[in-house]
Order: structure tokens, then sequence, then C-alpha cells
């Protein structure tokens, strides 16, 4: 978000926690709406009330640590609802306008879970892949009229919800972090979000339809 | 609020005493003790309804906290920015949702309600200064001023004109028309009404209107024109539509108004609805004059922006 802002954007983002999301209003100028993302309806009408949009950037994501056996339907219809669906919905509502203007940037945020799988997280590495087929269905269906759509898929990077996994899962689950990437240590935001420039740029005019994982080589070969 | 949408009365009252024993029960209920927050939830929880079927989404840019209404099925270009009501001191988005709500289907318009800063903690001219930032704000996300209508309710009605005027003196340019729902446009309390129908209006007394004319003022001059758009300069103003009850103490600040405005040249449309309290326009389950006010807001704003009206 404050990449975009610093390279000039008219940023419109959307978050469920009004108080951070003020602050950030106030440090960059950008614009926030409150949306949960759950809630399709609300996103597909974020989008339409706000756009047109050039650039699309669908990163919300949320994970709950368990073993498969230990999750609920519940728990899988709102991590599909949030991971994947919400995706879904923001694209519905951002295509038309594009297709319109012969121009657009689509780029999800996934992991590399959707790629390599997770223990712990299998309904999540599957909305996840999940995404990664949408992403490059919606590339095939819209290259012709200018749109690219990408997927970044990041490894271990430190962020709150990494921070709040390790506050639970204990120092050791760092550690195996860390030791997944060829490059042995915990990504940044900013290492993400330079990718996501990079994909919205106009440099990045002829990529379209690819998962590129920021994760220290831990996809390396998928 | 539990409401229904039947007129039915089970108490055999008409229903704008129903109406006034509603709202008494909540400022019956304040002492001298209740503090503002807890007012701001009565009122909150007195109004709102999400009964009448519209999107919402909260909004914040630089300067500007916001809700957009929308009971349009297809969207629209046009944009009514509304200023909810409450003394400049209690009042929302959220007690205003409902009445948002209908406005925009009536208009078939999107509306942008304002949250404005509220008094005691932020004083004149906060909330001017923010309805100025929302309206700039629209501008930026290309709805063109031809194609913003202000409306508002109260002090959320002088607050329509008094944002106008501020426009006006920065050389800025100027919405498409405006609407005041029983507008506060006399601070300083002089009309006549506030005699003639102290015994009428259920709620309003000129000693209390005095107290949270204070209360937003704080040091500053109850006549100075911005705060009291009755005794501005009205010339260049847009067309206007007026609506107050004549069971209002406050009447006389919308007759007042709409005459000093004509004369300045201003098309300005002034109803006097009978038997009505102050914002009626608020209790359309149990009002069909408010309905009917309702309808004719949305006449009228679908006149200025060339939508055609149903008359």
């Amino acid at each position: 978000m404050r990449r975009f802002v610093t390279e000039g954007a008219v940023v419109v983002f959307a978050a469920q926690d009004m108080v951070s999301a003020q602050a950030l209003v106030g440090e960059t100028g950008a614009v926030a709406v409150r949306l949960d993302v759950s809630d399709l309806q609300a996103a597909h009408y974020a989008v339409t009330s706000n756009g047109p949009f050039d650039i699309l950037v669908n990163n919300a994501g949320i994970d709950q640590h368990a073993f498969f056996t230990k999750t609920t339907m519940e728990e899988w219809r709102y991590l599909l609802a949030v991971n994947l669906e919400a995706v879904f919905a923001t694209t519905h509502a951002a295509l038309p306008a594009m297709q319109d203007k012969g121009f657009g940037r689509i780029i999800n945020i996934s992991s590399e879970a959707g790629r390599m799988g997770s223990r712990g997280g299998s309904v999540y590495a599957a909305a996840k892949g999940g995404v990664h087929a949408f992403t490059r269905s919606i590339a095939r269906e819209n290259g012709c009229k200018g749109i690219t759509a990408n997927v970044v898929a990041p490894g271990p990077v430190d962020t709150p919800l990494l921070r709040k996994a390790v506050d639970q899962g204990g120092e050791k689950l760092l550690e195996v972090m860390k030791a997944s990437t060829l490059l042995g240590r915990l990504g940044t935001p900013e290492e993400v979000a330079a990718v996501v420039a990079f994909l919205a740029s106009n440099e990045a005019a002829f990529i379209t339809g690819e998962v590129i994982g920021v994760s220290g080589g831990m996809g390396c070969g998928q | 609020m539990n409401q229904s949408e039947s007129r039915d009365t089970d108490s055999g009252q008409p229903p704008i005493e129903q109406v006034i024993e509603r709202v008494r029960k909540i400022y019956g209920g304040w002492t001298r003790t209740t503090t503002v927050e807890q007012m701001r939830r009565d009122w909150d929880d007195l109004f709102w309804t999400d009964a009448f079927p519209a999107t919402g989404q909260e909004i914040f840019a630089v300067g500007v906290d916001a809700t957009w209404i929308d009971a349009t099925t297809a969207g629209s270009e046009k944009v009514l920015l509304y200023f909810h009501g409450g003394g400049f001191q209690v009042g929302s988005v959220k007690s205003h949702r409902d009445l948002m709500a209908r406005l925009s289907a009536a208009a078939n318009c999107r509306v942008l309600g304002v949250n404005y800063r509220r008094a005691p903690e932020h004083r004149f001219p906060a909330p001017i200064e923010d309805a100025v930032a929302a309206y700039q704000w629209l501008q930026t996300q290309g709805f063109a001023p031809e194609h913003i209508a202000f409306a508002g309710d109260s002090a959320g009605g002088g607050l329509v004109l008094s944002t106008m005027l501020a426009l006006r003196g920065k050389g800025l340019p100027l919405p498409a028309a405006g609407v005041a729902l029983s507008a506060w446009t006399d601070l300083a309390a002089t009309g006549g009404s506030y005699e003639t129908r102290a015994q009428a209006d259920p709620i309003h007394q000129r000693r209390m209107i005095l107290a949270m004319a204070k209360n937003y003022l704080g040091e500053a001059d109850a006549r100075d024109p911005l705060a009291s758009p009755l005794y501005a300069d009205l010339r260049g103003l847009p067309p206007l539509l007026l609506q107050v009850g004549d069971r209002e103490t406050v009447l006389d600040d919308s007759r007042n108004f709409a005459e000093k405005a004509l004369a300045a040249g201003v098309e300005v449309k002034l109803e006097v609805w009978d038997e009505m309290i102050h914002v009626f326009q608020q209790f359309t389950t149990e009002l069909p004059q408010a309905r009917s006010a309702i309808e004719s807001i949305g006449d009228f704003l679908k006149k200025v922006w060339h939508q055609g009206g149903t008359h």
C-alpha cells in the first residue's frame, strides 16, 4: 500500500480495523473503506463503488493452524470465503471497467502453500492453490483485452499474522520457517511490495498468468 | 429499535402523538448528569434501523469520515451529501441511516453521510470544515459539483447552508442544490415561532436551543453568518428546498431564511407541513406525511438533476 502511494498511484484500500486504517490514511493520503471480505456482496460493492480501478491487488488472507482432521466445515467455509471467494468477488467487480479501458493489472497475493501444500494449513493451501488456477484462468480470458493477471506467492514474511502464529506455536516454529527457505531468513513486507509494484508497472506488461514466489527459494522448482 | 411497518394504533392515538411519546421517552430519561456519550448512544438507538434496503460502506480519507448509503439498484453518478442533525452534539450516520437510505431511493442517487466532528469536543467551525472537506473529496473522486446536492436536517440543515456560504467565500464551485429539513439557521433564536409554537412543540424550547447553540459556538458570535446563515448575504446560492413542520419552535428559522433568500434572488421552495414536528421525515414508519415529504425531496432533486420528476 505504501509502495503504491510512493509510486504515485491513487490508492483505495479495504480494511477491517479502522483504527489502524485511519492512521494509514493520515500517513499516506490514501482512502480507506471498512470491509470484511468474507461478505462477498460488500466486497463486490467496495470495488464497483470506488472504481474504476486500473490495478487490483487482492491481499486479504487468513489462516488457522490445525491438522485437517481437527478442522470443521464451518472453518473451511470461512477460510475459502476470505482467501478465495473474495478474490472472485473483487475481480468480478473490477474486470468490466478494465475490459472497457483495454488495460488492467490484477495481482493476487497467495502463498507458497498454494503450490507446496502446508502441514497444518490444508484448507488455506487449497484456497491459495485455487487462487493460482483462478488467476491463470482470468489471464487466459483477458489477455486479448490488455489485462494481465499474476500471483505473488510469499513464503514466511515478517508480518503480524506470522508473529501471531509464532506466539501460538512457539519460537521453534520460527526456526522451522526460516529453515524452509534457501536463504534461511524471513522475508520483509517491502520485498513482497516490490514485486507487486513491479507487476503493476509497464515494465511487467509482458508477464501474465504467472505465479511468482517471493519466498527465499522456498518454492524452488515448483 | 423494533418498528413495525403497520400504522395501526394500539392506543387509538393519532400517529403523530405516538411519535411524540417515543421521542419524549428518550429526552425524558436525560438529566443534568447524562453524559454526551450516553445521549449519542440513545439517539443512535432511537432512530437506527436497517429495515430499508440499502448498501452501506464506511470510508475514511484525509479529513473525511463518512458512509456511503446506496439504495439505487443501478448506481448513480449523482450524490446527495448528507449532514445529520443533533444540535452539532449528537446524531451520526447511524441515527440517520434510515432517512439517508430513503432519500437515496427517492432521489435515485447515492448518499454520502458525513460524520462531522461534534461539540463540545469540536466546536464551530469544525463541522463546516468537515463538510467542505467531504465535498472536495467527492470532487477528487470524479463527482462534478453539478452532480452533487447537499441535504441535512436541523443543525445539519444549517450546515447545508453554512457550507455553501463557506464555499462561496473561498470562491469554490457550489453544488447543484440544497435541501434543508427543519433547518437551524438562527443560533440567536430570534424568530417569533419560539413564542408562537412554544406550546405546540413537544421538545425544542428556546432555552434548550440557546444552550445547544452555546455548546456549539463556544466564544463565537451567534450572529456570525457562517454559524447562523440567516444573517448572511445569500446571493448566488443554488436552488433550495426547505421543509419544516408547523409544530416547531424553529419554524421561523426556515420561514425567515426563505424570505431572505427569495429577496436575494435565490430560487427557494418552502414547504410548511401542518401538524408536523421537528424533522418529522425521520418517522416514516408512523407518519404518511414523512413519506410524502421524502417523495417531494426526491422530485425536487430529480428536477434539479434533469431526471424528470413524478409530477
